[in-house]
């Protein structure tokens, strides 16, 4: 019986000391922030929370949140009515600071319960921002916060992002969600590859290669529309891809699920075309030393089917030749986008990476990233393209 | 002392397997490739077989003394006096260990999980379950540790493979970093350093005279370093596939930042982390569990104490004080490493001292023998 | 116990009136004690004294009275070996000289006959009392299998469990244990099988208990259990005599006691917790699944609640944004904090669960109309707790009523409270710790020299396949180890069936 008195002695002292709860935050109690958009301070006043110390390469940013208020959304069939269709399920708050904590700061000011960014699902940054002062004081802060989540989506936006933040898209009640079921979808469809805000960092952190984020607009104030991707140098956007030519990026990059319908003229018929979707994509890249110069190679292989043809000749004994065209195409089309990022000396491929991997001694002798920049910019590059023609839907001319 | 034969040789690749997986696997992958580069991982490989054969030094002694633990034996060889000083040295060493160890778990807990809740009350609750648990015999001991081996392993194993889908082969390249540009002594430090995270295994000095049988020591020792060793290696090339060299740097828990990049498709849970950070907890519990126990046996050993137990409590405040020491997490990083380094030459160098002696000894005695032509086997 | 002073006194007299005089004070005010005085044939007097209800007294008049009167009273036979041979025809007879002994004899419910000129009693075992029939038990019902139960007469139980096994090294150790009661219990072991060491340990303390009275078979567990301070139950206990010969013939040991029908098995291990008997006599793959849906259901039933608490309190990041939505929608009404509610709940369920046990069954049916109905949609309609709440702690219950064993499901039920309460304090971080103070407490646990979690920690190769799965019959050709002692073979091996065989 001792023992028994002795943990009740233990107990009555030990539990005041553990009914602490300092970690203890109802769900009802955070200001659960879904998306959040960076823009910067053009006219107005910035407001500036955390001491006059506080500064950064851009003039300051304007954060707008877009928090969660959990009585406006509805349970189910039955509580259908407690939210009108008027009332949004989000609260939109917006505040200035000199930089992204000085504005988070500011936002705390605003919001009754404390700021909890676990859900954080969206950046969106102004593209304005990104090309300007660039998006590496964002990412620091971004980085830093135990909350956010390294598979959360960081994207650059055409124009204002809080625009993006105050859409109300007809098919889900909460916009933020409606954004990620977009770059989430486009994904899964092989429309844009998974560049999450984790592997911006991990790219960003290599020195042989350069990130890429998806880039999105918002048109009419509701519908959000994916423009390609934004492509990174040193963390500032020095260019964005259109679906076309992110197209060719995947294609060049290995990224098997393919998704893109890319029209093509008929053979013979230059007066219509055939649209061709691909399934299924392989590629491989070699890069070749010839003691002075390096070269590279792509080559991919791209599975397609037929999915729409216009005019009346029959695809049956056109599909050699549309294969040959297509391919052909295909490589230019990769040839200009590498133009295009040499022209920006992004190596949005891991060219660089390839050869500090595969190449060692040849990395030492380059080692720096500006190095780096100013080789790929005259990188000679081969593409190289297969394109096979699987199927042709149910119909069979 | 006798000893009740009550540990199966499973049980002994198990409790090793899992006491040498720690605090460590959060933070070790930045902390070796910051010195070597992708040539980490083949120095995760070295360390593994660098804890291995101090392991068979190990197992070579507690072969020739069956029935008597490292500290038991120890004596015989060097004498009371120098082998309670080393002792002695021992106890404290794997003391500061398990306190260090401790302090990391709180310093992880509380940047990660638990930010308001204060380091003491956390680490109170996990010293707290390591001290009530050291109070058992080295059968319970090593039936803890066995029992925990699924539990540490899997959800490692799991977070690797859920990782695996966002793992770039271009981040691993140069496999064979170690003989291009890696500096000699980076390399032989991060083997240094993975190695002092391997120290547990020491825990089998203690256990191999409870064994059945013990000529199978050897085998599980061995199995039970690579098991660990494995996950380690397993460990850090998943992180380096996924986050490559220089973003690693930027990570002060790779680990963890690999469970946070894990997301399992079509789950209700979206994230891991906190999974992983809580299952996280038992291997934390092992590792510690085992320095701590360590440590004890080796101070009761040094006191002549009949029993451990008296002890178990006693080490509590010490572990306590210790853990507060470093000032902040840089300091906490630099001081495990210095010390994982400095243990290295105890944990490593006081077997292999008593295993020359020994071999001296034995060659003494078959030399004394051989006139009289008496055969001698062992 | 009384004491006599003289020796002489105790001895039995050859006059029945001297014995009558001496027996008058002793059964004083005791009312069930019938002394009955037979003339045989005028020739003979007979005392015959015995409890009412508990002596065959059909057998004292047709059988002993009988035979008596038809024997000829001249003869070579003595008086003695005469009323000898019509005793031994009703039932076992011993003779004694001891008074006190006779005394014993008839409150140990046998007949006691004195017979004038002789200074000897007779002691016949002729029990006969009205006991509950045979029926299938209440606590472990099965849809296949055997129906019987074991009833609260000793023999009855024993007789059955012999007709199961009929061996002669399945062997019933008799042990009286009790200064007032003195019940008999009995130790089922076979021979061979059973482990010595366990056997010695068993007797032991089971023979070292001293008590007043043993009503139940839980006083003897309280006594005979290893960590007395456990919230774990160390001793398993069944009504069904198959599972006792089940475990009998894996070495183990019953405890079976005249008054309770339940019989005691040790060494119990944790795994055995969560078997039930019908895991035995259905398919293997069907009873392996519900092995696993049961530990999950047994896991689920500690740690949903506080897992819910975890979560939506401490790391609401980890789960989809739309269910935290909705979890914030629920909650946003309700004034307690999560933890608080889920405590209340918590005490709410068990209250419920409590009234409607003790209950008649009538009744018992109102107060779940009444739990379910009035204060769960109620008190969620009227904005008091959350609906999730009440379904994490509904759903935990639930769980907690799948566990076979009762005295097994309740300790885990007691568990629910400390976990939810770090689980309060520290979340997902506080399950952990939970989680590993209750395994190394698990770990720690023996019942009788074997450790509580074989034959996974230690993990026991051939064992443990048993513990994860049901074995089919033909697989498992050996006895647990450390149950079992010498014998291990149970099941001679290459008996699957096949179509060559």
């Amino acid at each position: 019986m001792k023992a028994v008195w002795w943990l009740a002695l233990t107990m009555t002292f030990t539990f005041p000391l553990l009914t602490g709860c300092w970690d203890r935050l109802e769900i009802e109690d955070r200001g659960t922030i879904l998306g959040l958009a960076v823009d910067p301070v053009l006219g107005e006043h910035i407001s500036n929370l955390s001491g006059p110390a506080a500064k950064s390469d851009a003039r300051g940013y304007k954060l707008t949140a877009q928090v969660a208020i959990p009585g406006r959304i509805p349970l189910g069939p039955g509580e259908g009515g407690t939210g009108s269709p008027s009332e949004k399920p989000v609260w939109v708050v917006s505040a200035t600071g000199k930089t992204i904590q000085d504005a988070m700061n500011g936002l705390q000011q605003q919001l009754a319960d404390k700021v909890f960014l676990g859900h954080l699902r969206v950046i969106l940054v102004n593209q304005q921002l990104a090309n300007t002062v660039g998006i590496v004081d964002i990412q620091d802060f971004l980085r830093r916060n135990a909350e956010i989540r390294r598979l959360a989506w960081l994207v650059v936006s055409k124009g204002a992002a809080d625009k993006a933040m105050e859409a109300a898209p007809k098919l889900e009640r909460v916009p933020t969600l409606y954004l990620v079921g977009t770059l989430d979808h486009a994904v899964q469809m092989g429309k844009m590859p998974n560049l999450f805000l984790g592997n911006y960092w991990s790219v960003y952190s290599a020195k042989g290669q350069e990130p890429l984020l998806p880039y999105v607009s918002v048109r009419d104030g509701d519908v959000i529309r994916i423009e390609g991707l934004a492509a990174f140098r040193g963390g500032h956007m020095v260019g964005a891809l259109d679906p076309l030519e992110t197209a060719s990026y995947m294609e060049m990059t290995d990224q098997r699920r393919a998704g893109y319908g890319i029209a093509y003229p008929m053979p013979g018929d230059p007066e219509h075309s055939v649209i061709l979707r691909g399934t299924n994509r392989r590629s491989r890249t070699r890069v070749h030393h010839d003691g002075q110069r390096l070269s590279v190679d792509v080559y991919s292989r791209i599975e397609v089917n037929i999915e729409e043809k216009t005019g009346t000749r029959p695809v049956d004994t056109a599909i050699p030749q549309i294969a040959d065209e297509a391919s052909q195409a295909a490589a230019q089309g990769q040839l200009e986008l590498v133009k295009k990022t040499q022209g920006w000396k992004a190596d949005i491929f891991g060219i660089g990476e390839y050869v500090r991997g595969r190449d060692p001694e040849l990395w030492k002798t380059i080692s720096t990233r500006e190095k780096w920049e100013e080789i790929y910019a005259t990188l000679p590059f081969r593409t190289h393209v297969k394109v096979y023609i699987r199927r042709s839907g149910m119909s069979a001319r | 002392m006798n000893k009740p034969k009550s540990v199966t040789s499973l049980q002994l690749t198990f409790s090793i397997g899992t006491s040498i997986i720690g605090v460590g696997i959060l933070a070790f992958p930045r902390i070796t490739i910051s010195l070597a580069d992708t040539g980490a991982p083949m120095t995760a490989v070295f360390a593994v077989l660098c804890a291995m054969l101090g392991g068979l030094v190990l197992v070579h002694l507690g072969l020739a003394y069956q029935d008597e633990t490292l500290f038991e034996y120890a004596d015989h060889l060097v004498g009371r006096i120098l082998g309670g000083v080393f002792l002695f040295a021992i106890g404290v060493y794997f003391l500061e260990l398990s306190a260090l160890a401790t302090r990391e778990f709180g310093e992880v807990v509380v940047t990660s999980v638990l930010q308001r809740t204060p380091i003491p009350v956390t680490v109170l609750v996990i010293v707290l379950l390591v001290v009530v648990a050291s109070r058992n015999d080295v059968a319970k001991f090593t039936r803890i540790l066995t029992f925990y081996m699924p539990i540490v392993y899997f959800p490692a194993l799991v977070i690797v493979a859920l990782s695996l889908k966002n793992a770039k082969v271009a981040n691993l390249m140069p496999l064979l970093a170690t003989f291009h540009d890696v500096p000699f002594q980076n390399t032989v430090l991060s083997t240094g350093i993975v190695t002092a995270l391997f120290q547990n295994f020491m825990i089998a000095g203690i256990v191999i005279p409870f064994m059945y049988q013990p000529q199978r020591a050897k085998k599980s020792v061995l199995v039970g370093i690579g098991l660990g060793g494995a996950l380690y290696v397993l460990l850090i090339y998943s992180a380096l596939s996924v986050f490559g060299t220089e973003e690693m740097k930027n990570l002060l828990w790779p680990t963890l930042e690999l469970a946070k990049t894990a997301a399992m498709p079509t789950f209700f849970l979206e994230r891991l982390d906190p999974i992983f950070l809580a299952v996280w907890v038992t291997a934390v519990f092992c590792a510690i569990y085992a320095a701590y126990y360590l440590s004890i046996q080796a101070f009761s050993h040094v006191l002549r104490f009949q029993d451990h137990r008296a002890l178990c409590f006693m080490g509590m405040p010490l572990v306590f004080t210790l853990a507060r020491l470093p000032s902040n997490i840089v300091d906490l990083y630099t001081v495990t490493k210095m010390w994982g380094l400095i243990g290295l030459t105890l944990t490593f160098g006081y077997p292999l001292l008593l295993f020359l002696i020994h071999l001296v000894k034995s060659r003494h005695v078959a030399a004394k023998k051989r006139p009289r032509r008496v055969g001698t086997t062992s | 116990m009384r004491r006599w002073s003289d020796k002489s006194k105790q001895k039995i007299r050859h006059s029945v009136r001297e014995n009558q005089q001496y027996l008058n004070p002793v059964f004083a005010n005791l009312s069930d004690v019938v002394q009955r005085k037979i003339s045989i044939s005028g020739t003979m007097e007979c005392l015959a004294v015995y409890l009412d209800g508990l002596v065959n007294v059909q057998l004292l008049d047709n059988v002993i009275i009988k035979s008596l009167l038809n024997t000829k009273t001249t003869g070579r036979k003595s008086v003695k070996d005469r009323v000898l041979d019509a005793c031994r025809a009703a039932g076992k007879t011993i003779t004694t000289t001891d008074r006190p002994v006779a005394v014993d004899a008839v409150l140990d419910a046998k007949l006691v006959l004195f017979v004038d000129g002789l200074n000897e009693a007779f002691i016949v075992e002729m029990k006969a009392w009205a006991s509950r029939s045979i029926e299938e038990p209440a606590s472990e019902t099965v849809i296949r299998g055997p129906r019987e139960g074991f009833v609260e007469t000793l023999r009855t139980n024993t007789s059955i469990l012999r007709r199961k096994l009929k061996s002669r090294d399945f062997k019933m150790e008799r042990i009286v244990i009790g200064q007032l009661s003195k019940t008999e219990v009995v130790l089922c072991y076979i021979e061979g099988i059973v482990n010595p060491d366990v056997l010695r340990e068993v007797r032991e303390r089971v023979s070292r208990i001293q008590i007043d009275a043993v009503v139940s078979s839980h006083y003897i567990e309280e006594f005979i259990e290893d960590s007395p301070y456990s919230p774990y139950p160390q001793v398993q206990n069944t009504e069904r005599p198959d599972v006792v010969v089940a475990a009998v013939t894996e070495g183990k040991v019953a405890i079976l006691m005249d008054g309770d029908p339940f019989a005691l098995i040790v060494p119990m291990t944790f795994w055995s917790g969560f078997q039930a008997a019908e895991d035995y006599y259905e398919r293997f793959l069907y009873a392996s699944a519900i092995r696993w849906l049961r530990f999950i259901l047994l896991n689920m039933s500690i740690f949903l609640t506080p897992l819910y608490v975890a979560l939506t309190t401490y790391e609401p990041q980890m789960l989809p944004t739309n269910l935290i939505l909705s979890f914030a929608a629920a909650r946003e009404p309700s004034p307690f904090p999560t933890v608080v509610e889920a405590f209340l709940m918590e005490f709410v369920f068990e209250g419920l669960r409590e009234a409607g046990v003790r209950l008649p069954k009538a009744v018992g049916s109102a107060v779940s109309i009444v739990g379910a109905l009035v204060l769960g949609q109620a008190a969620v309609d009227a904005g008091l707790v959350d609906a999730p709440i009440v379904i994490m702690v509904a759903l935990g219950g639930i769980a907690s009523f799948a566990t076979p064993r009762y005295n097994f499901g309740i300790s885990y039920r007691l568990l629910r409270f400390p976990v939810l309460f770090l689980a309060g304090v520290f979340g997902l971080l506080g399950i952990a710790f939970a989680f590993l103070a209750i395994l190394i407490h698990q770990v720690n646990l023996r019942s009788f020299g074997t450790p509580y979690m074989t034959p996974v920690a230690p993990i026991v190769l051939p064992s443990i396949q048993d513990a994860m799965a049901r074995i089919p019959r033909w697989g498992l050709n050996k006895r647990p180890i450390l149950t079992a002692g010498r014998n291990r073979t149970r099941v001679p091996a290459g008996q699957k069936p096949g179509p060559r065989k």
